[in-house]
């Protein structure tokens, strides 16, 4: 037989993947209440609204503990509960920051300063407040160490020039985390927003807004700057983070749009039989839900490994889990349209949302072929 | 989750009888699976390894002991699928045996059938061979034609044609799905028998694959007789006998994750290996970003199916969808070892072409032909095809096709 290559040993998840009787809980109450108040007439009342998601929405996940459970007072994230949670979030499509405010409040959790946790994690926690970390430049510059917004000491304070984009809900959040470069290397400093110049940008995709900021010269004190040492952990964590959301989120879409397509196909007829019965819509349909348990099998695995001791292997999950969810939510929101026919190509059908939902995701924190690239140099070293 | 001491015990004992146990390559071609076993000489040397490794004591944890088994044992079923991976002993001869007949006769087999054929079965002292097929029932199996008539004595006659029959040149006996009753519906006619191969009437014929290669055969019947023990189960049953065989040949009964995910690791290495070691430009294929692309592609999908394969057992987690990952896992991994040949194939550029009789053929030919050979896997147990309508009909709740 042929000679085999190392390959990197991966972290592999207990037997019951860590899914325990208070798992099935959090899911199940998620699951009541997004059915009572999360629907497709609701996301089409939103569509028009200029704020994009309910006022109501956030104090609900808050008493509904979506926001304790993302944002730990002892700072031990349950990866899995919000991993199962956004899923739940992504299959409704419910308009609402709360994944970004999370992932925003893990940032300042690791590195904020006492004063800058005290200040925005209680009204947070509470569902009052907003954040957002800007992670997006233009030129598809994500990467930490690639990032073109400049902070320069100035005198006791520091001057920021730079712009980002598709800042998920950065038009309403209260205040926003902006990662820059300075000499010294990465420098993250938390805005409100009103200092900044922020423009909501017109998306295809009205469950989730996002906004486009720019800055020039702005002035900041040393009180807006997050604790240096802790800044890069605190986001790479971040973006670790912010990916596994968006993976399980995509999960979510999968399956929506594999239940509203599995079911017209049970009742559309055509040549006297539901088209369900017809392998060229049945076995596309397979694929989809093949495709999605495989990528719910990586979301659950990289969620349980980036609660453990290896950050590179957990690192390597995420970004298979966002690489195949990605790819399986496309191909399921593509084979929805089609699938759904005449009917499928109009914004009567439901499946257009998770249609652009996909599509919108997908180039978040890393293309499909940059991920490709980060795990190629994994397995094979080199760039 | 760490091993008791007592399995880790068993483990490193079992490895360092690997060790020392594993027989080097014989002066011959060896199959890459039990799916081509062609030569008397092949067979021979892989009935020898398996007999001494059940002589050993490491064949038979799913067999209890009376029947010749080593008594129910998942963890160590588990362990040693796994370490013979990890040591890359070769495949088990008797595959059909182990996987597919064995499981059903403890299933479904009388005290006497169970006593009479399972130790031979574990030991590999007499090879099983599966007869279901026919030239006009393959994805429609119950349309198959044999038939068995059963005599004024008890005994059976039967008549017909099964092919895709791998190993029949070497088996001693046959699982095999015929017609019995009149009047009912197709399902309800058919019974399954343990047939054996060297009654008179019964002729082997080989069949060559796409690759060259022989390994299978196609088997007629011809008045052939069969005593009145051969029926198991019930007349009639053999539809609902069948089913269960194909349940344990398409994995969908539980088989170890950790197994599906060293045979990921030992396949996905292969590929990585041959990237590294094809030159390519002033480089290798490793180097190359596109190809580097679907290597990545390839390690994202079977990783993906490995963690698949663990999940199922974590029954908590799939209460929505019980059935999806048992009924997918043969599909799902069949059709990723045929895009990993495959590509392999494409790594190696013109050289591909060359067939495991040049010298100068890279990786000895081996991915050319591990590529044809992939499509046994695609359509052998339930075509993908079969397998996509009855995920669609069993999991979605699609109407049926036919």
């Amino acid at each position: 037989m042929q000679p085999r290559s190392p390959l990197p040993l991966l972290p592999l998840p207990p037997a019951d993947f860590g899914y325990s009787e208070a798992h099935a809980q959090i899911q199940a109450s998620a699951r009541r209440w997004l059915a009572e108040h999360a629907s497709a007439a609701e996301l089409r009342r939103l569509e028009t609204d200029p704020v994009g998601y309910a006022p109501s929405t956030l104090p609900a996940l808050a008493e509904l503990g979506w926001l304790e459970l993302g944002c730990p007072a002892d700072g031990a994230m349950d990866h899995l509960s919000v991993a199962l949670l956004a899923e739940e979030q992504g299959r409704r499509l419910l308009p609402s920051p709360w994944a970004s405010t999370i992932v925003a409040a893990a940032l300042l959790a690791q590195a904020g300063t006492p004063e800058q946790r005290e200040r925005w994690l209680p009204p947070l926690v509470a569902g009052q407040a907003t954040l957002s970390v800007a992670f997006q430049e233009p030129r598809g510059v994500w990467h930490p160490e690639q990032l073109r917004s400049r902070a320069v000491r100035q005198g006791d304070g520091w001057q920021l020039t730079g712009s980002k984009l598709a800042v998920a809900w950065g038009q309403r959040a209260d205040a926003l985390l902006l990662p820059t470069r300075s000499a010294e290397g990465l420098e993250l400093f938390v805005v409100e927003r009103g200092a900044l110049e922020v423009v909501a940008e017109a998306t295809i995709d009205s469950t989730r807004r996002s906004a486009r900021l720019g800055f020039t010269g702005l002035e900041l004190t040393e009180r807006e700057r997050l604790e240096p040492s802790a800044a890069g952990a605190a986001l790479g964590g971040a973006l670790r983070l912010a990916r596994l959301l968006l993976a399980a989120e995509l999960v979510g879409v999968s399956e929506a749009v594999l239940a509203l397509t599995r079911d017209y196909a049970c009742l559309r007829e055509q040549f006297g039989k539901p088209i369900g019965a017809f392998q060229a819509v049945k076995h596309p349909l397979v694929d989809v839900l093949t495709e999605l348990e495989l990528s719910r099998s990586l979301v659950l695995s990289a969620a349980l490994a980036c609660g453990g001791p290896d950050e590179a292997g957990a690192d390597t999950l995420v970004a298979m889990a966002r690489w195949h969810s990605a790819e399986g939510a496309l191909r399921a929101v593509q084979h929805g349209v089609q699938l759904h026919g005449g009917y499928g190509f109009t914004k009567d059908c439901d499946v257009h949302f998770y249609f652009k939902r996909a599509l919108a995701s997908r180039g978040l924190l890393g293309t499909n072929v940059e991920l490709g690239a980060e795990l190629a140099r994994r397995l094979f070293g080199g760039s | 989750m760490a091993e008791s001491d007592a399995l880790a015990e068993f483990r490193r004992t079992l490895r360092g009888w690997l060790a020392g146990n594993v027989p080097p390559p014989p002066p011959f071609k060896l199959p890459q699976t039990f799916l081509e076993v062609e030569t008397e000489a092949q067979f021979r040397w892989l009935q020898a390894w398996q007999q001494r490794l059940y002589d050993a004591g490491y064949v038979g944890f799913d067999v209890p002991e009376e029947y010749g088994g080593r008594g129910i044992d998942p963890a160590r079923q588990a362990i040693v699928a796994e370490e013979l991976i990890e040591a890359r002993a070769p495949f088990l001869v008797n595959f059909i045996a182990l996987h597919w007949a064995g499981p059903t006769i403890l299933l479904f087999g009388t005290e006497a059938q169970k006593r009479r054929l399972l130790r031979p079965l574990l030991r590999a002292d007499e090879i099983w061979c599966q007869g279901f097929s026919e030239p006009g029932a393959g994805s429609d199996l119950a349309s198959l034609q044999a038939r068995a008539v059963q005599q004024a004595d008890g005994s059976w006659r039967v008549t017909g044609h099964k092919v895709w029959t791998t190993v029949a040149h070497f088996a001693r006996w046959m699982i095999l799905l015929a017609r019995t009753e009149e009047g009912v519906n197709k399902y309800a006619s058919l019974s399954y028998f343990l047939c054996p191969m060297e009654a008179p009437g019964v002729s082997v014929q080989p069949l060559v694959k796409l690759n060259g290669e022989g390994g299978f055969n196609q088997v007629l019947f011809d008045d052939a007789p069969m005593p009145a023990d051969a029926l198991l189960g019930e007349r009639g049953q053999g539809w609902n006998i069948a089913m269960a065989t194909l349940m344990f040949e398409r994995g969908a009964a539980e088989r170890g994750g950790k197994e599906r995910a060293a045979a990921f690791f030992a396949q996905l290495g292969a590929l990585v290996a041959v990237a590294e070691r094809t030159p390519l430009g002033a480089g290798t294929v490793a180097e190359d970003p596109v190809f580097r692309q679907r290597v990545a592609a390839l390690w994202v999908e079977g990783q993906a199916i490995a963690l698949s394969a663990m999940r199922a057992s974590a029954t908590a987690l799939n209460a929505e969808r019980p059935l999806a990952l048992p009924l997918m896992s043969k599909l799902v991994a069949s059709e990723w070892a045929q895009r990993l040949a495959e590509l392999a194939c494409e790594m190696l550029g013109p050289e591909a072409a060359l067939s495991l009789e040049d010298p100068a053929a890279p990786f000895g030919g081996e991915w050319p032909r591990a590529f044809m050979n992939s499509f046994g896997m695609t359509i052998g147990g339930g075509t993908s095809q079969i397998l996509r309508n009855i995920l669609g009909e069993r999991v979605l709740g699609l109407p049926k096709s036919k």
